[in-house]
Protein backbone atom coordinates (compact mmCIF):
# COMPACT_ATOMS: atom_id res chain seq x y z
CA UNK A 1 0.00 0.00 0.00
CA UNK A 2 1.19 3.49 -0.82
CA UNK A 3 -1.27 6.28 -0.19
CA UNK A 4 -0.63 9.56 -1.97
CA UNK A 5 -2.16 12.72 -0.53
CA UNK A 6 -2.39 15.43 -3.17
CA UNK A 7 -1.64 18.84 -1.65
CA UNK A 8 -3.38 21.66 -3.51
CA UNK A 9 -1.75 24.22 -1.23
CA UNK A 10 -4.90 25.33 0.54
CA UNK A 11 -5.83 22.24 2.46
CA UNK A 12 -4.95 21.20 5.98
CA UNK A 13 -2.88 18.24 4.77
CA UNK A 14 -1.32 17.71 8.16
CA UNK A 15 -4.59 16.57 9.75
CA UNK A 16 -5.00 13.95 7.08
CA UNK A 17 -1.43 12.69 7.31
CA UNK A 18 -1.80 12.52 11.11
CA UNK A 19 -4.82 10.24 10.60
CA UNK A 20 -2.92 8.06 8.09
CA UNK A 21 0.01 7.82 10.50
CA UNK A 22 -2.37 6.76 13.25
CA UNK A 23 -3.86 4.06 11.02
CA UNK A 24 -0.39 2.87 10.04
CA UNK A 25 -0.96 3.56 6.33
CA UNK A 26 2.27 4.28 4.39
CA UNK A 27 1.81 7.63 2.67
CA UNK A 28 3.47 10.58 0.98
CA UNK A 29 2.30 14.10 0.19
CA UNK A 30 2.50 15.09 -3.48
CA UNK A 31 2.34 18.50 -5.15
CA UNK A 32 2.97 17.42 -8.76
CA UNK A 33 1.66 14.77 -11.11
CA UNK A 34 4.79 12.60 -11.35
CA UNK A 35 4.48 11.70 -7.68
CA UNK A 36 1.14 10.02 -8.37
CA UNK A 37 2.71 7.18 -10.33
CA UNK A 38 3.48 4.99 -7.34
CA UNK A 39 0.09 5.52 -5.68
CA UNK A 40 -2.07 2.56 -4.78
CA UNK A 41 -4.68 4.96 -3.35
CA UNK A 42 -5.18 8.66 -3.99
CA UNK A 43 -6.57 11.07 -1.42
CA UNK A 44 -7.66 14.51 -2.60
CA UNK A 45 -8.32 16.78 0.39
CA UNK A 46 -9.42 20.35 -0.07
CA UNK A 47 -10.43 23.44 1.82
CA UNK A 48 -11.14 26.81 0.26
CA UNK A 49 -12.62 28.03 -2.96
CA UNK A 50 -13.49 26.01 -6.08
CA UNK A 51 -11.79 28.24 -8.68
CA UNK A 52 -8.59 28.56 -6.63
CA UNK A 53 -8.34 24.76 -6.37
CA UNK A 54 -9.09 24.13 -10.05
CA UNK A 55 -6.60 26.83 -11.06
CA UNK A 56 -3.98 25.07 -8.96
CA UNK A 57 -4.84 21.70 -10.55
CA UNK A 58 -4.51 23.10 -14.06
CA UNK A 59 -1.39 25.20 -13.40
CA UNK A 60 0.38 22.22 -11.85
CA UNK A 61 -0.87 20.03 -14.75
CA UNK A 62 -2.49 17.62 -12.34
CA UNK A 63 -5.71 17.00 -14.28
CA UNK A 64 -4.38 14.26 -16.58
CA UNK A 65 -2.37 12.38 -13.91
CA UNK A 66 -5.44 12.30 -11.62
CA UNK A 67 -7.82 11.14 -14.36
CA UNK A 68 -5.31 8.56 -15.65
CA UNK A 69 -4.68 7.14 -12.21
CA UNK A 70 -8.37 6.31 -11.85
CA UNK A 71 -9.36 5.57 -15.46
CA UNK A 72 -6.24 3.91 -16.93
CA UNK A 73 -4.56 2.50 -13.83
CA UNK A 74 -7.69 1.65 -11.84
CA UNK A 75 -6.53 3.11 -8.53
CA UNK A 76 -9.19 4.04 -5.96
CA UNK A 77 -9.53 7.71 -5.15
CA UNK A 78 -11.22 9.49 -2.24
CA UNK A 79 -12.07 13.17 -2.42
CA UNK A 80 -12.61 14.96 0.88
CA UNK A 81 -14.73 18.11 1.30
CA UNK A 82 -13.76 20.43 -1.59
CA UNK A 83 -11.73 17.49 -2.94
CA UNK A 84 -14.99 15.53 -3.30
CA UNK A 85 -16.62 18.44 -5.09
CA UNK A 86 -13.76 18.70 -7.59
CA UNK A 87 -14.50 15.17 -8.85
CA UNK A 88 -17.72 16.54 -10.39
CA UNK A 89 -18.40 18.81 -13.35
CA UNK A 90 -19.20 22.16 -11.82
CA UNK A 91 -20.16 24.25 -8.81
CA UNK A 92 -22.16 27.41 -8.23
CA UNK A 93 -19.12 28.61 -6.30
CA UNK A 94 -16.89 28.95 -9.35
CA UNK A 95 -16.76 29.29 -13.11
CA UNK A 96 -14.01 26.78 -13.98
CA UNK A 97 -14.87 23.20 -14.98
CA UNK A 98 -14.18 20.48 -12.41
CA UNK A 99 -12.40 17.18 -13.05
CA UNK A 100 -15.65 15.86 -14.53
CA UNK A 101 -15.15 12.26 -13.40
CA UNK A 102 -18.80 12.27 -12.27
CA UNK A 103 -21.80 14.21 -13.57
CA UNK A 104 -23.36 16.91 -11.44
CA UNK A 105 -23.19 20.47 -10.18
CA UNK A 106 -22.75 21.65 -6.57
CA UNK A 107 -25.38 24.07 -5.27
CA UNK A 108 -25.09 26.67 -2.55
CA UNK A 109 -26.74 25.69 0.73
CA UNK A 110 -29.59 28.00 1.70
CA UNK A 111 -29.58 29.01 5.39
CA UNK A 112 -32.65 28.36 7.52
CA UNK A 113 -31.79 30.12 10.77
CA UNK A 114 -35.27 29.61 12.23
CA UNK A 115 -34.47 25.90 12.32
CA UNK A 116 -30.85 26.41 13.34
CA UNK A 117 -29.39 25.68 9.89
CA UNK A 118 -26.65 28.27 9.44
CA UNK A 119 -24.41 28.43 6.35
CA UNK A 120 -21.57 27.51 6.29
CA UNK A 121 -22.72 24.17 7.63
CA UNK A 122 -19.87 23.76 10.12
CA UNK A 123 -20.48 21.14 12.79
CA UNK A 124 -20.89 17.46 13.45
CA UNK A 125 -24.04 16.12 11.78
CA UNK A 126 -25.71 12.75 11.59
CA UNK A 127 -25.41 10.73 8.39
CA UNK A 128 -28.01 8.25 7.18
CA UNK A 129 -29.05 6.05 4.30
CA UNK A 130 -25.83 4.01 4.28
CA UNK A 131 -25.43 0.30 4.94
CA UNK A 132 -23.05 -1.39 7.35
CA UNK A 133 -20.58 -2.23 4.61
CA UNK A 134 -18.17 -0.57 2.20
CA UNK A 135 -17.10 2.88 3.36
CA UNK A 136 -19.39 2.77 6.38
CA UNK A 137 -18.66 -0.75 7.61
CA UNK A 138 -18.51 -0.66 11.40
CA UNK A 139 -19.37 3.06 11.61
CA UNK A 140 -22.70 2.50 13.38
CA UNK A 141 -26.30 3.17 12.41
CA UNK A 142 -26.35 6.98 12.73
CA UNK A 143 -22.72 8.07 12.85
CA UNK A 144 -21.85 11.76 13.24
CA UNK A 145 -19.19 13.36 11.07
CA UNK A 146 -17.64 16.84 10.98
CA UNK A 147 -18.77 19.02 8.07
CA UNK A 148 -17.59 22.46 7.09
CA UNK A 149 -18.92 23.61 3.71
CA UNK A 150 -21.32 26.00 1.97
CA UNK A 151 -21.95 24.03 -1.25
CA UNK A 152 -23.51 20.60 -1.54
CA UNK A 153 -24.61 17.94 -4.05
CA UNK A 154 -28.41 17.57 -3.96
CA UNK A 155 -28.60 14.31 -5.95
CA UNK A 156 -26.42 11.49 -7.22
CA UNK A 157 -27.18 8.99 -9.96
CA UNK A 158 -25.62 5.60 -10.59
CA UNK A 159 -24.91 2.36 -8.81
CA UNK A 160 -23.03 2.41 -5.52
CA UNK A 161 -23.12 3.58 -1.94
CA UNK A 162 -24.74 6.90 -1.12
CA UNK A 163 -25.00 8.36 2.37
CA UNK A 164 -27.07 11.46 3.05
CA UNK A 165 -27.07 14.35 5.47
CA UNK A 166 -29.96 16.66 6.28
CA UNK A 167 -29.14 20.35 6.76
CA UNK A 168 -31.48 23.05 5.45
CA UNK A 169 -31.94 20.51 2.63
CA UNK A 170 -30.79 16.92 2.08
CA UNK A 171 -27.44 16.46 0.34
CA UNK A 172 -24.88 13.76 -0.43
CA UNK A 173 -22.67 13.19 2.63
CA UNK A 174 -20.50 10.46 1.10
CA UNK A 175 -20.55 8.04 -1.82
CA UNK A 176 -18.77 5.36 -3.77
CA UNK A 177 -19.11 4.96 -7.54
CA UNK A 178 -16.73 2.27 -8.72
CA UNK A 179 -13.21 3.43 -7.88
CA UNK A 180 -14.36 6.93 -6.99
CA UNK A 181 -15.35 7.79 -3.45
CA UNK A 182 -16.07 11.07 -1.79
CA UNK A 183 -16.88 12.49 1.61
CA UNK A 184 -18.33 15.97 2.02
CA UNK A 185 -17.34 15.72 5.70
CA UNK A 186 -13.81 15.47 7.10
CA UNK A 187 -13.16 11.84 8.13
CA UNK A 188 -9.80 12.88 9.59
CA UNK A 189 -11.68 15.21 11.99
CA UNK A 190 -14.58 12.90 12.84
CA UNK A 191 -13.46 10.84 15.81
CA UNK A 192 -13.23 7.04 15.50
CA UNK A 193 -16.06 6.80 12.95
CA UNK A 194 -14.10 8.99 10.55
CA UNK A 195 -10.86 7.05 10.97
CA UNK A 196 -12.80 3.85 10.38
CA UNK A 197 -14.21 5.23 7.12
CA UNK A 198 -10.69 6.15 5.97
CA UNK A 199 -9.46 2.67 6.85
CA UNK A 200 -12.43 1.14 5.00
CA UNK A 201 -11.58 3.14 1.89
CA UNK A 202 -7.96 1.99 2.07
CA UNK A 203 -9.15 -1.61 2.29
CA UNK A 204 -11.18 -1.43 -0.86
CA UNK A 205 -12.21 -5.07 -0.85
CA UNK A 206 -15.05 -3.93 1.39
CA UNK A 207 -14.00 -6.08 4.30
CA UNK A 208 -14.82 -4.70 7.74
CA UNK A 209 -11.64 -3.39 9.29
CA UNK A 210 -10.96 -5.65 12.20
CA UNK A 211 -8.36 -4.54 14.66
CA UNK A 212 -7.22 -5.86 17.97
CA UNK A 213 -7.93 -3.48 20.83
CA UNK B 1 -26.77 19.53 16.65
CA UNK B 2 -25.35 21.52 19.55
CA UNK B 3 -21.66 21.53 20.36
CA UNK B 4 -19.48 20.90 23.38
CA UNK B 5 -16.02 22.50 23.18
CA UNK B 6 -13.01 22.37 25.45
CA UNK B 7 -10.49 25.24 25.51
CA UNK B 8 -6.87 24.73 26.49
CA UNK B 9 -5.18 27.92 27.67
CA UNK B 10 -1.50 28.14 26.80
CA UNK B 11 1.18 30.55 28.05
CA UNK B 12 4.71 30.06 26.67
CA UNK B 13 4.82 26.30 27.12
CA UNK B 14 2.68 26.20 30.23
CA UNK B 15 -1.04 25.65 30.61
CA UNK B 16 -3.29 27.87 32.61
CA UNK B 17 -6.51 28.13 34.48
CA UNK B 18 -8.27 31.45 34.26
CA UNK B 19 -10.51 33.17 36.79
CA UNK B 20 -12.11 36.46 35.77
CA UNK B 21 -9.20 36.72 33.30
CA UNK B 22 -6.52 36.28 35.98
CA UNK B 23 -4.27 33.35 35.14
CA UNK B 24 -2.91 30.54 37.23
CA UNK B 25 -0.26 28.20 35.81
CA UNK B 26 -0.98 24.49 36.09
CA UNK B 27 1.72 22.67 34.14
CA UNK B 28 3.68 22.24 30.93
CA UNK B 29 2.63 20.51 27.73
CA UNK B 30 4.01 17.11 28.69
CA UNK B 31 2.26 17.37 32.02
CA UNK B 32 -0.98 18.30 30.28
CA UNK B 33 -0.85 15.44 27.80
CA UNK B 34 0.06 12.97 30.53
CA UNK B 35 -2.33 14.21 33.16
CA UNK B 36 -5.32 14.87 31.03
CA UNK B 37 -4.80 12.61 28.02
CA UNK B 38 -6.29 15.03 25.54
CA UNK B 39 -7.01 12.28 23.07
CA UNK B 40 -9.22 10.57 25.59
CA UNK B 41 -10.82 13.88 26.57
CA UNK B 42 -11.45 14.68 22.89
CA UNK B 43 -13.67 11.61 22.52
CA UNK B 44 -16.38 13.54 24.32
CA UNK B 45 -15.87 16.81 22.40
CA UNK B 46 -17.07 18.37 19.17
CA UNK B 47 -14.06 20.66 19.01
CA UNK B 48 -10.92 21.69 20.82
CA UNK B 49 -9.70 25.25 21.21
CA UNK B 50 -6.08 26.01 21.92
CA UNK B 51 -5.69 29.61 23.01
CA UNK B 52 -2.48 31.52 23.58
CA UNK B 53 -3.21 33.66 26.63
CA UNK B 54 0.39 34.83 27.13
CA UNK B 55 0.34 38.25 28.80
CA UNK B 56 3.87 39.33 27.96
CA UNK B 57 6.09 38.60 24.95
CA UNK B 58 4.62 35.76 22.89
CA UNK B 59 6.55 32.84 21.43
CA UNK B 60 4.47 32.19 18.36
CA UNK B 61 6.68 29.40 17.01
CA UNK B 62 6.29 27.46 20.25
CA UNK B 63 2.54 27.99 20.15
CA UNK B 64 2.32 26.64 16.59
CA UNK B 65 4.18 23.54 17.76
CA UNK B 66 1.81 23.02 20.66
CA UNK B 67 -1.19 23.31 18.34
CA UNK B 68 0.37 20.82 15.93
CA UNK B 69 1.14 18.36 18.69
CA UNK B 70 -2.41 18.48 20.00
CA UNK B 71 -3.97 18.35 16.51
CA UNK B 72 -1.95 15.25 15.59
CA UNK B 73 -3.45 13.30 18.50
CA UNK B 74 -7.03 14.54 18.50
CA UNK B 75 -9.18 13.63 15.51
CA UNK B 76 -11.62 16.50 15.90
CA UNK B 77 -11.55 20.10 14.63
CA UNK B 78 -9.06 22.36 16.38
CA UNK B 79 -9.45 26.12 16.70
CA UNK B 80 -6.30 28.09 17.50
CA UNK B 81 -6.11 31.69 18.56
CA UNK B 82 -4.89 34.38 20.85
CA UNK B 83 -2.49 37.03 19.64
CA UNK B 84 -2.84 36.45 15.89
CA UNK B 85 -1.54 39.69 14.38
CA UNK B 86 -0.53 38.76 10.82
CA UNK B 87 -1.33 36.60 7.81
CA UNK B 88 1.99 34.80 8.36
CA UNK B 89 1.04 33.77 11.91
CA UNK B 90 -2.42 32.67 10.78
CA UNK B 91 -0.99 30.62 7.95
CA UNK B 92 1.54 28.95 10.25
CA UNK B 93 -1.25 27.87 12.61
CA UNK B 94 -3.39 26.45 9.79
CA UNK B 95 -0.44 24.65 8.20
CA UNK B 96 0.48 23.40 11.65
CA UNK B 97 -2.81 21.64 12.20
CA UNK B 98 -5.47 24.19 13.16
CA UNK B 99 -8.78 24.15 11.30
CA UNK B 100 -10.10 27.48 12.51
CA UNK B 101 -8.70 30.72 13.90
CA UNK B 102 -10.03 32.61 16.90
CA UNK B 103 -9.57 36.36 16.49
CA UNK B 104 -10.43 38.86 19.15
CA UNK B 105 -8.29 42.00 19.49
CA UNK B 106 -7.65 42.02 15.71
CA UNK B 107 -11.32 42.92 15.11
CA UNK B 108 -10.55 46.16 16.99
CA UNK B 109 -6.95 46.91 16.05
CA UNK B 110 -6.79 45.51 12.50
CA UNK B 111 -10.18 44.68 10.90
CA UNK B 112 -8.46 44.62 7.49
CA UNK B 113 -6.48 41.57 8.65
CA UNK B 114 -9.75 39.83 9.56
CA UNK B 115 -11.13 40.68 6.10
CA UNK B 116 -8.00 39.30 4.46
CA UNK B 117 -8.04 36.08 6.51
CA UNK B 118 -11.71 35.45 5.69
CA UNK B 119 -11.05 36.08 2.00
CA UNK B 120 -8.05 33.75 2.00
CA UNK B 121 -9.35 30.87 4.14
CA UNK B 122 -13.13 31.33 4.11
CA UNK B 123 -15.55 32.61 6.77
CA UNK B 124 -15.98 29.12 8.21
CA UNK B 125 -12.34 29.45 9.32
CA UNK B 126 -12.84 32.65 11.34
CA UNK B 127 -14.24 32.65 14.88
CA UNK B 128 -14.67 36.04 16.53
CA UNK B 129 -13.93 36.00 20.25
CA UNK B 130 -16.18 38.57 21.96
CA UNK B 131 -15.31 39.21 25.60
CA UNK B 132 -18.04 41.01 27.49
CA UNK B 133 -17.81 42.73 30.87
CA UNK B 134 -20.90 43.86 32.73
CA UNK B 135 -20.87 47.45 34.06
CA UNK B 136 -24.01 47.80 36.12
CA UNK B 137 -26.80 47.57 33.56
CA UNK B 138 -24.44 48.22 30.64
CA UNK B 139 -22.12 45.84 28.80
CA UNK B 140 -18.67 46.53 27.44
CA UNK B 141 -16.88 44.56 24.74
CA UNK B 142 -13.27 44.31 25.87
CA UNK B 143 -10.15 43.30 23.93
CA UNK B 144 -6.44 42.84 24.63
CA UNK B 145 -7.21 40.29 27.35
CA UNK B 146 -9.78 42.49 28.97
CA UNK B 147 -7.54 45.54 29.28
CA UNK B 148 -9.18 47.77 26.65
CA UNK B 149 -12.78 48.66 25.86
CA UNK B 150 -13.52 48.17 22.16
CA UNK B 151 -17.22 49.02 22.28
CA UNK B 152 -19.99 49.72 24.72
CA UNK B 153 -22.56 48.54 22.20
CA UNK B 154 -22.62 44.74 21.99
CA UNK B 155 -25.20 44.46 19.15
CA UNK B 156 -23.17 46.90 17.03
CA UNK B 157 -19.97 44.95 17.74
CA UNK B 158 -21.66 41.71 16.64
CA UNK B 159 -22.52 43.35 13.30
CA UNK B 160 -18.96 44.72 13.09
CA UNK B 161 -17.26 41.31 13.44
CA UNK B 162 -19.68 39.69 10.98
CA UNK B 163 -19.00 42.48 8.48
CA UNK B 164 -15.30 41.66 8.81
CA UNK B 165 -15.51 37.96 8.07
CA UNK B 166 -16.56 36.20 11.28
CA UNK B 167 -18.22 32.87 10.50
CA UNK B 168 -18.85 32.10 14.16
CA UNK B 169 -18.83 34.08 17.41
CA UNK B 170 -17.59 33.00 20.82
CA UNK B 171 -19.15 35.14 23.56
CA UNK B 172 -17.24 35.05 26.79
CA UNK B 173 -18.38 36.60 30.04
CA UNK B 174 -15.36 38.10 31.80
CA UNK B 175 -17.33 38.26 35.05
CA UNK B 176 -18.26 34.58 35.01
CA UNK B 177 -14.85 33.32 33.76
CA UNK B 178 -13.56 30.57 36.03
CA UNK B 179 -16.22 31.13 38.69
CA UNK B 180 -18.15 27.91 38.07
CA UNK B 181 -21.39 29.86 38.58
CA UNK B 182 -22.91 28.97 35.20
CA UNK B 183 -22.91 30.56 31.75
CA UNK B 184 -24.41 33.98 31.10
CA UNK B 185 -26.99 33.31 28.36
CA UNK B 186 -28.43 36.80 28.88
CA UNK B 187 -25.54 38.13 26.76
CA UNK B 188 -27.26 36.68 23.69
CA UNK B 189 -30.62 38.11 24.73
CA UNK B 190 -29.04 41.56 24.36
CA UNK B 191 -28.99 41.08 20.57
CA UNK B 192 -32.16 42.36 18.86
CA UNK B 193 -32.25 39.40 16.45
CA UNK B 194 -30.54 36.00 16.31
CA UNK B 195 -27.29 36.33 14.34
CA UNK B 196 -27.06 34.22 11.19
CA UNK B 197 -23.62 33.02 12.28
CA UNK B 198 -23.48 30.37 15.03
CA UNK B 199 -23.03 31.67 18.59
CA UNK B 200 -20.85 29.90 21.15
CA UNK B 201 -20.84 30.73 24.84
CA UNK B 202 -17.97 30.47 27.32
CA UNK B 203 -17.24 31.44 30.90
CA UNK B 204 -18.66 30.04 34.11
CA UNK B 205 -19.15 26.32 33.52
CA UNK B 206 -18.96 24.50 36.85
CA UNK B 207 -20.73 21.27 35.98
CA UNK B 208 -22.63 19.52 33.20
CA UNK B 209 -25.95 21.04 34.32
CA UNK B 210 -24.62 24.50 33.38
CA UNK B 211 -23.79 23.26 29.88
CA UNK B 212 -27.25 21.74 29.53
CA UNK B 213 -28.96 24.95 30.72
CA UNK B 214 -27.06 27.03 28.17
CA UNK B 215 -27.57 24.61 25.27
CA UNK B 216 -31.33 24.86 25.84
CA UNK B 217 -31.15 28.55 24.91
CA UNK B 218 -32.26 28.80 21.27
CA UNK B 219 -29.38 31.12 20.32
CA UNK B 220 -26.61 28.96 21.79
CA UNK B 221 -25.07 26.69 19.17
CA UNK B 222 -22.35 25.44 21.47
CA UNK B 223 -20.70 25.82 24.86
CA UNK B 224 -16.97 26.08 25.51
CA UNK B 225 -15.22 25.58 28.80
CA UNK B 226 -11.62 25.79 29.96
CA UNK B 227 -12.55 24.25 33.28
CA UNK B 228 -10.03 21.44 33.14
CA UNK B 229 -10.33 20.29 36.71
CA UNK B 230 -14.01 19.45 36.46
CA UNK B 231 -13.65 17.69 33.12
CA UNK B 232 -11.08 14.95 33.11
CA UNK B 233 -11.19 11.41 31.79
CA UNK B 234 -14.67 10.37 30.80
CA UNK B 235 -16.51 13.36 32.23
CA UNK B 236 -17.18 14.99 28.84
CA UNK B 237 -18.61 11.71 27.54
CA UNK B 238 -20.76 11.45 30.66
CA UNK B 239 -21.87 15.08 30.31
CA UNK B 240 -22.74 14.44 26.67
CA UNK B 241 -24.90 11.44 27.58
CA UNK B 242 -26.62 13.47 30.27
CA UNK B 243 -27.29 16.33 27.83
CA UNK B 244 -28.62 13.95 25.15
CA UNK B 245 -30.84 12.18 27.70
CA UNK B 246 -32.32 15.58 28.62
CA UNK B 247 -33.43 15.99 25.00
CA UNK B 248 -30.76 18.31 23.58
CA UNK B 249 -29.48 17.15 20.19
CA UNK B 250 -25.74 16.52 20.51
CA UNK B 251 -23.50 14.25 18.46
CA UNK B 252 -22.86 10.77 19.85
CA UNK B 253 -20.04 8.57 18.71
CA UNK B 254 -20.88 4.96 19.43
CA UNK B 255 -17.83 3.71 17.56
CA UNK B 256 -15.81 6.68 18.68
CA UNK B 257 -12.78 5.06 20.16
CA UNK B 258 -9.81 5.74 17.91
CA UNK B 259 -7.48 3.56 19.97
CA UNK B 260 -8.72 0.29 18.45
CA UNK B 261 -7.80 1.64 14.99
CA UNK B 262 -4.19 2.41 15.86
CA UNK B 263 -1.89 0.90 13.24
CA UNK B 264 -4.73 -1.24 11.85
CA UNK B 265 -3.31 -0.86 8.34
CA UNK B 266 0.28 -1.29 9.51
CA UNK B 267 0.56 -4.78 8.09
CA UNK B 268 -1.16 -4.04 4.79
CA UNK B 269 0.86 -5.02 1.75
Amino acid sequence: MHVVVLDLGTSNVRSLTAALTWLGAPHTVATEGGALETATHLLLPGVGAWDAAMTRIDEAQLRDPIVNLVRARARPMLGICLGMQLLFEASDEGTLPGLGLLPGRFRELVPDTARGHAVPHARFSRVNGHRDRGLFAGCGEHPCFYFTHSYAMPQLEGEGETAWCQHSQPFVAAFSRGLLSGAQFHPEKSQGAGLRLLANFLQRDGAVVACAA
Amino acid sequence: MRRLIFAVLHDRGRFQLSRTFRLQGIGDLRWLLRQYNLQQVSRGLDELMVLDVTRGVRDHGAFVEVVGRIASECFIPVTAGGGIRSMTEAHALLRGGADKLLLNTAFDSDPALCDALAAQFGRQCIVAGIDVRRQGEAHQVVVAQGTRVASDNLPAWVLHVQAHGAGEMLFQSVDRDGTGKGLDTTLLDLLPTAPSAPCLLMGGVGHAGHVLDALRHPRVDGVATANLLNFIGETFLDARREIAAAGVDVAQWGEGDVRVLRNCLGNAA
